[in-house]
C-alpha cells in the first residue's frame, strides 16, 4: 500500500503528485508541505506558510494532515478548519488558496467508464434542418404579396445565428473544460428554439380555441423559461464544474427577466399585464368556445367603465404635480 | 377624390391648433405662399394697393385690436398666441374682449400655470382674465383690468343682421407675430356639412389671427376668425357674431372664476349628446334621441346652458346606415355630416383581395393640444382569399386589431381597458374587442373602440371597427351597441 499527495487545480486537474516515502515499521512516514524550498511538496502560494503542514502516514495504514501553526490553516470541505485532519477519503483540503488531495493505492477506484463518444453531428444536422424548415414555413406564411421575401438570406441568416450562438458556448467550453462539443451545443440550441416555437403555437391555439386569455398572457414568461432551460443545458455541458454557482446566477437572471416587465407594467399602468385581448387568428375549425349572444356581450362595457373610472380617480388623488405637458409648446 | 377630402379635413384639424400656436412653429411656416402674402401685407408693400375702404378701416379700427398672449407662469414666456378685439369698455370696471377658446384653451384647463397678457397696437401691455368660454363655437370672453390713467378703449360694434353672400368683409389680426394687418375677402355664406354654423370667408387667415374680428365695410363685426383650410386657397372660417353676442350677454355679470374644467366638461357633454342624438335619432326614429337628452348633464347653477340646438346648420344629418362592401352588407354612417371613402387593392401588390371602407363624422370639438372630442368613425376591412393557401390567408394580420389599441395612459387619457370574446352576429361569428378609456380632466367623457373580426370563415375575413371619441358612457354604450347589432 502506498500513499500519494496531489496538488490539484480547482477544476480537478492534478498539478503535482508526490509519493509518500516508505518508512521502517514503527516510524511515521512524513511529507512536508509549504512555500519553502526545503519542503517535499512546494506550493507557490503567498497565502501558505513557509512550512504549512505535514502529512504523517502510520504503519497501521492511517494518515493525518497536521497544521504547523499557520494563519490560514487547513480547511476541509467548505469551512471545516482543524489543526489535524484524519484522512479517510480523497476529499481535497485547502491550504491558503491551494488545494491538495491525499490518496492511498488501497482505496477502490470508480469503475472504468465506457466511451460515450456518440457522434452528435447527425442529430445537430437534423435539429438545424427542423429549425430551418420551421423558419421557411413562417416565411412562406408571410409570402402574400407579389414580391416574395428573401428566403435564402433569411434562412442562412438564421442558421448563421444558431451556429454563432453554439460557437459561443463551444469556445467557452474549450476555455474552461478543454472540449468544445460544438455539435452538442447546436443540438441544444435547435431543441430550445423548436421547443419555444412549439409552446408558443400551442398557447396561441389554446387561446383561440377556448377563448382563454391566460395562454397569451404567459407567453413572455414562457419564452424566458425556455431560454433559461436552454442556457442551463449549454452551461452544464460547457462548464460542468461551475454549474453549482452558475445555476444560481441563471435563476436570478430568469426571475428578473420575468419580474421586471411585470413590475414596470404595474408602475406605469397599475396592472400586471397589458395583454387584454386575444389577437390570434387560427382556422375556424379549431374554435371550440361558444360565441356569446350579442346582448350579453354589450354589457361588458360596464365592467370596463368601473376599471377606467378607478384609474381616473387614482390620478385625481395623485394631483398633478408634474411639469407642463409638452403639447402646450407645439 | 374622397381621399383628397380626407386630407383636407386632417389639415384643417392641424391648422385649428396651429392657429393659436407658439411662435417658433409659426415662424417655420413663413415660407408657405399664404404666409408670404401676410408678410407682404404687414410690410405695407402689397400689390395691388389696398382699396380705400381697407385703408380707412384699418386706420380707424386698429386701436381696438389686441394680440392675446397666453404666458407660461414658470417661464414667463408665451405658449400660445392669438388675436382679440374690444367690445365694451366700462372705464373703471374694465373692458371686455372677444377671442377664440382655442387661443386660451391651455389657460382654461390649467389656470394656475398660465396667465393672459394683451398687447394692443400701442406699446403697453394689459392683464386680462377669462370670464366666459363657449367651446362649441370656439369663443372666449376676456376681461381686462382698468389701467389707471390710460384713455378708454374704443370698441367694436356687433352687427345685427347676417351679411349676404358676396359681401365684402375684412378680417383683422396679428398673424405669426408679424404685426397687425387687415385682410380683405368675400363672405361666401355658411359652410355646408359642418355640425355647427360657421361662415365661409374667401380671404386670407393665418396662424395668430385666430380670435380677431371680421368686419363689414361699416366697421361692424360680423364674425370671429377661427380657422382656415390648408387644403384650399383662401378658404377661411368665421364664427357668426350672434354666438359671440349670446356669450357676451352672459359674461357682463359673470363673477371672476379660476376653475373652468367643469364648465368645459359640461359643454363637451352637451356637444356629444347633440352628436349622439343625431345618430340615434336617425336610427331609432326619435325614441333614442329622447333618451339621450334625458342623460344626466350637469347644469351650471344659475347659468344659462349653452344649447347647440339653436346652432344647427339646417338640414345636417347623420346616422347609421348599411352599405355594401364587396358584396357584404356593413354598417356605415350616413348623412350630410359624414364622409366616407373606400380603398380598393389598387397600388397594392397583394395576392389576396383587400377592400376597405372608412366613414367618419366630422363633428370633433377642439379641447386642447391634440385633444378633440365628439367624433365618430367606422372602418371596415374585408379580406378575401384569392390565390393564397389557407394557412397563409389565416396568418395575415387583421388591420385595426392589436396595434390600434394604445394601452398605456397619458396625462389626458387613462390607460385603455379592453375585453374581448366570441360573439354571434346575425350571420357570422365575430371576435369583438371593446376598449374603453376615460378623459382624465373631464367627468364622464370616454373613448370607445369596438373592433369586430369575423372568425368563422377561412377564406373571408371582415374586420369592422368603430371609434367613438369623447362620448358619455351612456351614449357610447348605446352607439356601440347599435354598431354591433348591425354587424351581419
Amino acid at each position: 500500500m502506498s500513499w500519494f499527495i496531489e496538488h490539484i487545480h480547482r477544476d480537478g486537474t492534478v498539478l503535482a503528485r508526490v509519493p509518500v516515502p516508505a518508512a521502517p515499521a514503527p516510524e511515521l512516514a512524513v511529507v512536508h508541505i509549504g512555500r519553502a524550498l526545503d519542503n517535499d511538496l512546494v506550493l507557490d502560494d503567498p497565502h501558505c506558510a513557509a512550512h504549512h503542514a505535514q502529512l504523517e502516514v502510520g504503519a497501521d495504514g492511517t494518515a493525518r494532515l497536521i497544521d504547523l501553526g499557520t494563519r490560514n490553516g487547513i480547511v476541509a470541505g467548505r469551512n471545516r478548519r482543524a489543526a489535524m485532519h484524519e484522512i479517510s477519503s480523497d476529499e481535497p483540503y485547502r491550504l491558503g488558496q491551494t488545494l491538495i488531495r491525499v490518496r492511498s493505492s488501497a482505496w477502490s477506484l470508480a469503475p472504468e467508464r465506457e466511451l460515450s463518444q456518440r457522434a452528435m453531428w447527425p442529430l445537430a444536422l437534423l435539429g438545424l434542418v427542423l429549425v430551418l424548415g420551421y423558419g421557411a414555413w413562417e416565411l412562406w406564411l408571410g409570402d402574400v404579396q407579389e414580391k416574395s421575401p428573401q428566403y435564402l438570406y433569411a434562412l442562412s441568416g438564421m442558421a448563421a445565428l444558431l451556429c454563432l450562438w453554439s460557437t459561443m458556448y463551444a469556445v467557452f467550453g474549450r476555455l474552461v473544460s478543454g472540449v468544445d462539443r460544438f455539435f452538442s451545443h447546436l443540438v441544444i440550441a435547435c431543441s430550445g428554439y423548436l421547443a419555444a416555437t412549439l409552446l408558443l403555437n400551442l398557447l396561441d391555439v389554446l387561446a383561440f380555441s377556448m377563448s382563454w386569455l391566460w395562454p397569451v398572457r404567459i407567453t413572455q414568461p414562457v419564452i424566458v423559461i425556455v431560454t433559461a432551460l436552454t442556457v442551463r443545458q449549454h452551461l452544464r455541458l460547457a462548464d460542468p464544474r461551475h454549474w453549482r454557482t452558475l445555476r444560481v446566477g441563471l435563476v436570478i437572471v430568469a426571475v428578473f427577466a420575468i419580474a421586471i416587465p411585470i413590475a414596470q407594467q404595474w408602475v406605469s399602468n397599475k396592472r400586471l399585464t397589458d395583454v387584454q385581448t386575444i389577437n390570434v387568428i387560427e382556422h375556424p375549425a379549431l374554435r371550440l368556445a361558444r360565441p356569446t349572444p350579442m346582448q350579453d356581450f354589450s354589457a361588458t362595457a360596464a365592467a370596463l367603465k368601473a376599471k377606467v373610472d378607478k384609474a381616473r380617480k387614482h390620478e385625481d388623488d395623485d394631483s398633478d404635480g408634474a411639469g407642463i405637458d409638452s403639447d402646450d409648446f407645439e | 377624390m374622397p381621399r383628397a377630402l380626407f386630407v383636407c379635413l386632417v389639415v384643417f384639424c392641424m391648422n385649428f391648433h396651429l392657429a393659436g400656436a407658439q411662435q417658433s412653429k409659426a415662424q417655420g411656416d413663413v415660407h408657405s405662399p399664404a404666409a408670404n402674402a401676410a408678410v407682404a401685407k404687414a410690410a405695407q408693400v402689397a400689390l395691388p394697393a389696398p382699396s380705400a375702404s381697407a385703408r380707412d378701416l384699418f386706420s380707424r379700427y386698429k386701436d381696438r385690436l389686441v394680440q392675446v398672449r397666453v404666458l407660461l407662469n414658470s417661464a414667463n414666456e408665451q405658449s400660445s398666441l392669438g388675436s382679440g378685439f374690444v367690445v365694451r369698455d366700462d372705464g373703471p370696471r374694465g373692458a371686455w374682449l372677444l377671442t377664440n377658446y382655442h387661443v386660451v384653451s391651455s389657460l382654461a384647463i390649467d389656470p394656475e400655470k398660465f396667465r393672459i397678457e394683451l398687447r394692443p397696437t400701442s406699446e403697453r401691455t394689459v392683464k386680462a382674465n377669462l370670464v366666459a368660454v363657449d367651446v362649441i363655437h370656439d369663443l372666449a370672453v376676456l376681461h381686462a383690468e382698468p389701467a389707471p390713467g390710460s384713455s378708454p378703449w374704443p370698441v367694436f360694434a356687433l352687427r345685427d343682421g347676417a351679411p349676404v353672400q358676396g359681401e365684402r368683409i375684412f378680417s383683422l389680426g396679428n398673424p405669426l407675430e408679424l404685426g397687425f394687418l387687415i385682410s380683405e375677402g368675400i363672405y361666401n355664406g355658411l359652410v355646408e356639412s359642418r355640425i355647427y354654423e360657421q361662415m365661409l370667408f374667401s380671404g386670407a387667415l393665418n396662424a395668430g389671427m385666430s380670435g380677431g374680428p371680421a368686419i363689414d365695410e361699416g366697421g361692424r363685426v360680423v364674425g370671429v376668425n377661427v380657422a382656415t383650410s390648408r387644403g384650399g386657397e383662401l378658404l377661411s372660417f368665421l364664427v357668426p357674431v350672434r354666438y359671440a353676442r349670446d356669450l357676451l350677454e352672459r359674461s357682463w355679470q359673470a363673477p371672476p372664476r379660476k376653475e373652468w374644467r367643469t364648465e368645459i366638461g359640461r359643454q363637451l357633454l352637451v356637444h356629444q349628446n347633440f352628436v349622439a342624438g343625431k345618430l340615434l335619432d336617425v336610427a331609432d326614429g326619435g325614441t333614442a334621441a329622447a333618451g339621450a337628452e334625458n342623460a344626466p348633464v350637469p347644469k351650471k347653477p344659475g347659468g344659462a346652458a349653452i344649447g347647440p340646438a339653436s346652432a344647427v346648420v339646417a338640414g345636417v344629418k347623420a346616422g347609421f346606415a348599411s352599405q355594401t362592401l364587396a358584396g357584404r352588407s356593413v354598417p356605415t354612417l350616413d348623412g350630410s355630416l359624414t364622409k366616407c371613402w373606400a380603398g380598393g387593392r389598387d397600388g397594392e401588390r397583394l395576392r389576396y383581395q383587400r377592400d376597405s371602407l372608412n366613414c367618419s363624422l366630422r363633428s370633433e370639438l377642439f379641447v386642447r393640444g391634440n385633444l378633440y372630442t365628439g367624433s365618430l368613425s367606422v372602418q371596415h376591412v374585408l379580406l378575401r382569399n384569392d390565390k393564397l393557401a389557407t394557412p397563409q390567408f389565416l396568418a395575415i394580420e387583421s388591420f385595426g386589431r392589436g396595434a390600434s389599441f394604445f394601452l398605456g395612459g397619458n396625462r389626458e387619457m387613462t390607460p385603455n381597458e379592453c375585453r374581448d370574446d366570441y360573439v354571434r352576429g346575425a350571420a357570422h361569428v365575430y371576435r369583438i374587442a371593446i376598449c374603453l378609456t376615460a378623459f382624465r380632466k373631464f367627468e364622464d367623457i370616454y373613448n370607445f373602440t369596438v373592433s369586430a373580426t369575423q372568425m368563422d370563415d377561412a377564406h373571408e375575413r371582415l374586420t369592422s371597427t368603430l371609434y367613438l371619441n369623447g362620448f358619455s358612457f351612456d351614449n357610447g354604450q348605446r352607439l356601440s351597441r347599435m354598431f354591433m347589432e348591425r354587424l351581419q
